[in-house]
């Protein structure tokens, strides 16, 4: 099992590879640096913010609630994991780290951004959303390429 | 399989605790409008509740064409929040970044501004 989720799909060419790398990384960077570390405690979180670490921002499960149906019954847990998903797993898909994973947690996180808070905003609010979608879904199919920790330990430790 | 049933709980224990704690912050905010002629109605606009940037919260005259005042009180986690104010709907500071009025350490923080002056 972890060897199927950790061990990415590599192009025929090494430059294919770096194509597909280089949006991973720079959304993984804005998802951990400017987006994820505003309402998750990070150590590179705004020290005004005043946000303990892995501690999410007071308004998130506020906001979450006002989503209605099972986000209101556990608002906390599902800002919580959206923070999360934002912070944590910007950082992961950054490095290639687990990549499907959090792949996988980033776009179930910017459906519900698309689906239950921007919609009714327009196209233009959903864009953001969308592009980290996009991103998450062909790293949740492919993992991290040559150019992430993945193709390293799979290379190390699961080679056939 | 009793590992990770362990781990699950102590996952869902972590993400459903981990909330910034809020305070109750009041400011008093004292805005000097002297440079300002034919004053019709005067507020303050911001990021949290009972603020909005949508609608005034009107600010009392102290003294009239002069100086007005209001104490607001927020429940945030934030050290800060962020403010404009409004004469006769019109915003101050256009093209500028909003104030941001720091919280005291104490119960009550006083803001004092001149209106479209940045301190």
């Amino acid at each position: 099992m972890l060897r199927k989720i950790t061990t990415p799909i590599t192009m025929p060419r090494w430059w294919q590879d770096l194509f597909l790398a280089v949006p991973r990384i720079i959304c993984g960077y804005l998802l951990t640096v400017v987006f994820g570390s505003d309402k998750f405690g990070l150590p590179w979180s705004s020290a005004d913010k005043n946000l303990a670490l892995f501690e999410v921002v007071y308004w998130f499960p506020q906001d979450v609630a006002a989503y209605g149906g099972i986000f209101k019954l556990f608002p906390i847990f599902f800002a919580w994991m959206g923070a999360f998903s934002e912070a944590f797993g910007g950082i992961l898909l950054l490095m290639g780290f687990q990549t499907r994973l959090a792949s996988f947690l980033i776009a179930c996180t910017m459906l519900v951004a698309i689906f239950m808070q921007q919609l009714q905003n327009g196209t233009w609010n959903m864009l953001p959303a969308m592009g980290f979608l996009w991103v998450g879904i062909y790293s949740m199919i492919l993992g991290s390429g040559r150019f992430g920790l993945d193709y390293l330990f799979a290379k190390r430790y699961f080679r056939k | 399989m009793r590992n990770k049933v362990i781990g699950a709980c102590l996952f869902i224990a972590l993400a459903s605790s981990c909330v910034q704690k809020t305070y109750k912050r009041t400011v008093v905010f004292l805005l000097d409008t002297k440079e300002v002629k034919n004053i019709h109605s005067v507020g303050v606009r911001g990021i949290d509740k009972p603020l909005s940037w949508d609608y005034d919260r009107p600010l009392p005259a102290l003294k009239k064409d002069s100086t007005y005042k209001d104490t607001v009180s927020f429940f945030t986690g934030y050290k800060f929040t962020e403010v404009k104010f409004v004469i006769n709907d019109q915003f101050e500071l256009k093209n500028q970044p909003n104030r941001r009025v720091y919280f005291t350490d104490g119960d009550t923080t006083v803001y004092r501004a001149v209106f479209n002056r940045s301190k």
